[in-house]
C-alpha cells in the first residue's frame, strides 16, 4: 500500500519496448540499477514500468540493444496536476468541495438525542439550545463536556447524567434518566376521595374524613365520596371545619361498554414486486426533495423510509433519504361472525382494561351486534365490575382554609 | 559425478546455489515460480519464458505467463505452467 503511494508520489513511466533484443534490454537495465517492474508481454515486445528518475538512463540501453521505446503512460502526482492544469472548473470544484468539507465540519448540523423516554423533550431541546448544542453552532464555541452535563442536569429534573458526543457534524446527546422515587402521601394535606367513574356504591370503609354518600347511592365520575372537610362544631355555635386528608375504600358496581364497527373479512397484503423509490437530500438539517412530487399510481402500497448518512470521520451533515413505495395487492378473506366477535371482544376488552381501577373484579359481560351491511357489523360490549372507584382529589377549599383551621380534632 | 563445490556443499551443509552459483527454484503448484540466482531473460512471451542461468537455459512453458517481480538476482513468474525444463 505505502509502496504504491510512494511510487505514485515519485512518478513512473509505463513504456513499451520493441525491437530485436527486448529481453537484453531488461537484463541491462537491471544490471545498471534501473528499477523496472510490471513486465508484461505485448504484441510488439513488452511493456514495463520505469521510475521517472531512471527514464533518462534507458536511452543508452535502448541504443545499445537496438530497441525502440514508446511511452504508453505517465503516472504520478505531478502528471496528474499537469493533466488537470487547464481544467479550471474541475480544479475550482475540487478546491470548493475541499473547502466546503473543511468549513462545514467545523459546525454541528444535526443534534441526535438518545435515551430520553420520560423527559420533556421540548424542555431538553430548549436547554441544549441555550447551551449552544444546536444546528449551525460552531463546535469550538461549545462549553466543556462537564459544563454541558451540569447545565443539562440542572435544567432537566428527570436527567441523571448527560454527555454530548461530537461525531463529525452530528452532536449525539446521550441521556440517562433518573428513576424517580414514588410519591410519598402527605397525610397532612387536605384532599377528598372522589369517584373515578360512575357506579352504584356497594360498600364504604372510611378511615379518615366524613362520609359523603351512602351505600346504594348512584354516583357519577368526580363525585365526592369521602370528604376531607369535617365539621367540628355543635349546634347553635358558629360553623367550624377541620380539613383532613381523606382516606378510605369505596367499592361500587360499575359498568363499562364499548362499541365499534368490524369487518367480516380479514385483509392480507401481498407485495407485487412493483415499486418506486423517491430520494431526498438532507443538507445540514434542511431537506431537499429530488422529485417534484411523491405520487404513485398504486391503489395500495407499503411505504418504507430509509436514511443513508454520509460519514467522513463522523457524520458529514449530508444524508440521502429514500422513501420506497411497494405496490401490494390486498386480498380479503371472509371470516365468520363469531370470529369477528372474538376479534372485537379482544380489542374492546383491552381498551376497557386501560380505564379500570386496580384490583377490579369482573362480574359479567355481554356482547351483541347488529348487521350494518354485508361486510360490516356493529359490536357492543358491556362489562360489569366491582371496582374500587375512590381516588384522591385535591379540593380548592383546602388551600384557602389551611390558615383558618388549626385544630387537630380526631376525625369522625 | 560430483564436483568439488558440490562435495563441499554437501559436507558443510551449505546451500548448493550459494557455492555452486546455480539457480534456486521455488515452485508453488503450477501457478507461481520464484527463481533466485538467474543470469538474465532470454525470451519473454505469454506462453514461454526463457531464462539464462549457470546451469543452462531454463525454459518455462504455459499460459498467461507474467513476470510479477524482477530484480537483479531474483524474479517471480506467475501463470499456468505446463512444462519446466533445462536446455543444457
Amino acid at each position: 500500500m505505502f509502496n504504491k503511494i510512494f511510487k505514485f508520489l515519485k512518478g513512473y513511466v509505463i513504456i513499451e519496448i520493441y525491437g530485436l533484443e527486448t529481453a537484453r534490454f531488461v537484463n541491462i537495465c537491471l544490471r545498471r540499477g534501473i528499477d523496472i517492474g510490471n513486465v508484461l508481454p505485448t504484441e510488439k515486445g513488452m511493456s514495463l514500468c520505469v521510475r521517472k528518475s531512471d527514464f533518462g538512463k534507458i536511452r543508452s540501453v535502448a541504443r545499445k540493444t537496438r530497441t525502440r521505446v514508446k511511452i504508453l503512460q505517465k503516472v504520478g502526482l505531478y502528471d496528474l496536476f499537469a493533466r488537470y492544469r487547464k481544467r479550471y472548473f474541475f480544479v475550482i470544484g475540487l478546491v470548493m468541495t475541499a473547502a466546503f468539507f473543511a468549513v462545514s465540519s467545523r459546525y454541528i448540523w444535526v443534534v441526535e438525542i438518545n435515551g430520553a423516554e420520560t423527559v420533556d423533550m421540548d424542555k431538553l431541546a430548549a436547554s441544549l439550545d441555550s447551551i449552544g448544542v444546536k444546528s449551525g453552532a460552531l463546535k469550538k464555541n461549545l462549553p466543556p463536556g462537564t459544563e454541558i452535563k451540569r447545565r443539562i442536569t440542572d435544567a432537566n429534573e428527570g436527567v441523571a447524567w448527560a454527555w454530548v458526543y461530537i461525531e463529525g457534524a452530528k452532536a449525539r446527546v446521550e441521556i440517562s434518566e433518573k428513576i424517580l422515587k414514588p410519591d410519598v402521601i402527605d397525610r397532612d394535606a387536605y384532599c377528598d376521595i372522589a369517584a373515578a367513574c360512575g357506579g352504584v356504591v356497594k360498600s364504604m370503609v372510611v378511615k379518615n374524613g366524613a362520609e359523603a354518600v351512602k351505600e346504594g347511592a348512584v354516583v357519577g365520575a368526580g363525585d365526592v365520596l369521602i370528604s376531607g372537610k369535617v365539621p367540628v362544631y355543635k349546634e347553635g355555635q358558629p360553623e367550624k371545619y377541620m380539613y383532613v386528608h381523606a382516606l378510605g375504600e369505596v367499592e361500587a358496581y360499575t359498568s363499562h361498554s364499548r362499541t365499534g364497527d368490524y369487518k367480516l373479512y380479514y385483509e392480507s397484503r401481498n407485495v407485487t414486486g412493483r415499486g418506486k423509490t423517491f430520494y431526498s437530500l438532507e443538507l445540514f438539517g434542511k431537506r431537499f426533495d429530488l422529485f417534484r412530487s411523491m405520487n404513485v399510481d398504486y391503489d395500495d402500497y407499503n411505504k418504507t423510509d430509509k436514511r443513508n448518512e454520509l460519514n467522513i470521520n463522523g457524520y458529514s451533515g449530508i444524508c440521502l433519504n429514500s422513501t420506497r413505495f411497494d405496490e401490494v395487492i390486498v386480498n380479503r378473506e371472509p371470516i365468520t361472525v363469531d370470529t369477528a366477535l372474538e376479534i372485537a371482544r379482544n380489542k374492546m376488552e383491552a381498551e376497557i382494561a386501560k380505564e379500570l381501577q386496580p384490583k377490579s373484579q369482573l362480574l359479567g359481560s355481554d356482547i351483541s351486534y347488529e348487521q350494518l351491511d354485508d361486510e360490516t357489523i356493529r359490536v357492543t360490549l358491556n362489562m360489569s365490575f366491582i371496582e374500587k372507584i375512590g381516588i384522591e382529589s385535591t379540593g380548592t377549599e383546602g388551600t384557602e382554609t389551611q390558615s383558618i383551621e388549626t385544630e387537630n380534632t380526631p376525625a369522625q | 559425478m560430483k564436483g568439488i563445490y558440490e562435495i563441499i556443499a554437501d559436507k558443510w551443509g551449505v546451500g548448493k546455489e550459494i557455492i555452486m552459483d546455480i539457480p534456486k527454484l521455488t515452485i508453488a503448484g503450477n501457478r507461481e515460480i520464484y527463481i533466485e540466482n538467474y543470469k538474465g531473460i532470454l525470451r519473454y512471451e505469454p506462453e514461454e519464458v526463457w531464462i539464462s542461468s549457470a546451469m543452462g537455459t531454463l525454459i518455462i512453458k504455459g499460459a498467461e505467463l507474467k513476470i510479477k517481480y524482477i530484480g537483479l538476482e531474483s524474479l517471480l513468474i506467475s501463470g499456468v505452467f505446463s512444462e519446466i525444463k533445462y536446455n543444457i
